[in-house]
């Protein structure tokens, strides 16, 4: 096999026996050998389990019982979620030898549905710690420029998808993970609606914030692995109790009659983002409106009060999980890590209770600024990735993220390829929906996507 | 809050930091005040939290 096919394409073809699971596992475990020395995009590659999965796929193949469009795909998980038998490590010298008896619900959804495991994928320190240089493993690399910042803290999902070594992963997202890292790897990534998608099994970083969410090359690929991770889950008390919609439903829809809104301060004012991306922004919706959507501007708090009361609440629950072991194996973890979570430890009861009476406010903002739309945009990241060893460790404090709004609202969130900037590196949009609407919010990005070239350059690392 | 009332955190917290890491939190620390602040607006005394108990769903 050769090129990239897409989750969409490589079912296609397998469906229609012109594709063998196998041959595309062999090619993907081809590239890893080759790329990921430069990459480090993955912490275990599971060649036995993923060869084991594609026959298994192959002989259903074969008899014409295949479990359904993801049967025989090729994917990976971060090393945050649990996996049954096989390293779970958070990229953390903590959990160095931690074998998990069982699998985490996400990870038990994909393997039903035939997906091939290829192995668990780099990771920030517990979701929060990264790009660190002091751990077990290095940091993941960008595939459109090994010496660039892949953005975290799914890194390892970012960096695998982008260079071709996947067809698909999960991310966490707390502040952004999932977000970011597609937002610099030139990915769609969706943080879903909170409660979409069981937590559980996942190693937990703030517990009011996380989400599970899958990391594609395309719109269309994103909604067929969120088809295959959403629904009730009664162990996880965030689990929403609802109907999982069809989220490719509005695939191929177009955006016509679709109310957008856009938060331009937070792109031009609040955190001004670079000219390749505000062009990106601009493009995007100059091509909303020609196609029949209706486009106006909305007014929000300003993104760092959202973020504030995000990273008061994050730092807050981050450290109370990882109390126990800072008093007794502080400086076994990175130092990113251990620096960031340490400051919590200055917050004070009224100042977390006060941050989540802040967050209710503005998710009643939210709620009403939204009541009139269908969608929202604005950037996903300030611009193209910075080279990896100039990321500032305080930049949480010291500029607001595009991300963290919606992980405080709960609202479902893509980040979308918009083009590439001046160094070639990519940029994004984000696109915003309103709660468990997350097909409207692939209606947009597809729509979007398709209509431009994006999709056509992979990283020349990889071709 | 002065360097000692600042240290004296860490050491209630049981956090074992040494100089160098005490020092450079502190260098930071008024960027988690701004935060704090902005967490801080008006509002009603009544005002509830986002993670109130609802014992319907629970």
């Amino acid at each position: 096999m050769s090129g990239f096919p897409t989750i969409a394409e490589a079912a296609g073809q397998i469906a229609a026996r012109k594709l063998s699971p196998v041959e595309l596992t062999k090619a993907c475990l081809d590239r890893i050998g080759r790329l990921d020395g430069t990459l480090h995009s993955f912490l275990l590659v599971t060649e036995e389990r993923a060869m084991a999965d594609a026959r298994a796929a192959e002989a259903r193949m074969m008899s014409g019982s295949l479990k359904g469009r993801l049967d025989g795909i090729p994917i990976g998980h971060k090393d945050i979620y649990n996996t049954a038998g096989i390293r779970t490590t958070a990229h953390s010298r903590l959990l160095e030898n931690n074998v998990p008896a069982e699998d985490s619900v996400v990870v038990r959804k994909w393997a039903d549905a035939g997906t091939v495991m290829m192995g668990k994928l780099a990771t920030h320190e517990f979701a929060i710690g990264g790009p660190s240089f002091d751990l077990p493993w290095p940091p993941a690399r960008n595939p459109w420029n090994p010496d660039h910042f892949t953005a975290g803290s799914s890194s390892g999902t970012g960096a695998a998808v982008a260079a071709g070594l996947v067809l698909g992963g999960t991310g966490s997202d707390t502040g952004g993970s999932i977000r970011g890292p597609s937002a610099l790897c030139g990915l769609a990534g969706i943080k879903p609606t909170y409660g979409l998608c069981s937590r559980r099994g996942v190693l937990p970083l703030s517990n009011t914030l996380d989400h599970t969410g899958p990391m594609t090359w395309t719109v269309e690929d994103c909604a067929l692995l969120l088809q295959a991770m959403a629904g009730h889950d009664p162990l996880d008390p965030a689990s929403a109790n609802r109907p999982v919609a069809d989220f490719s439903a509005g695939i191929g829809k177009g955006v016509k009659g679709l109310r957008i809104g856009v938060i331009r301060h937070f792109h031009e004012e609040d955190n001004p983002a670079s000219p390749a991306t505000l062009k990106g922004i601009e493009g995007a919706l100059d091509f909303f409106r020609a196609s029949g959507a209706e486009v106006r501007d909305v007014q929000l708090s300003s993104m760092m009060d959202y973020n504030a009361a995000g990273w008061v609440i994050l730092t807050a629950e981050a450290y109370t999980i990882h109390e126990p072991w800072f008093k007794t194996r502080f400086n076994d973890y990175g130092e990113l890590l251990r620096d960031r979570l340490a400051l919590a430890a200055t917050l004070s009861a009224s100042d977390y209770v006060q941050a989540t009476r802040r967050r209710r406010e503005l998710c009643l903002e939210m709620k009403a600024a939204m009541a009139d739309l269908d969608l929202l945009v604005t950037a996903a990241a300030p611009g193209e990735a910075a080279k990896i060893t100039e990321v500032p460790k305080w930049l949480m404090l010291q500029k607001p993220n595009f991300t963290m709004p919606f992980n405080i609202t709960g609202l479902p969130a893509m980040s979308v390829c918009s083009g590439y900037g001046e160094g070639g590196l990519p940029v994004s949009i984000q696109i915003i929906g309103k709660p468990f609407q997350e097909a409207t919010v692939f209606q947009a990005g597809h729509a979007y996507e398709t209509a431009h070239d994006w999709r056509s350059k992979r990283p020349a690392l990889a071709a | 809050m002065t360097r000692q009332e600042f240290d004296a955190l860490f050491d209630k917290a049981g956090l074992p930091l040494n100089e160098a890491q005490k020092a450079e939190l502190f260098s930071v620390y008024p960027l988690l005040q701004a935060m704090l602040a902005k967490t801080h607006p008006a509002m009603p005394r009544e005002a509830e939290m986002s993670v109130t108990f609802n014992s319907e769903v629970q």
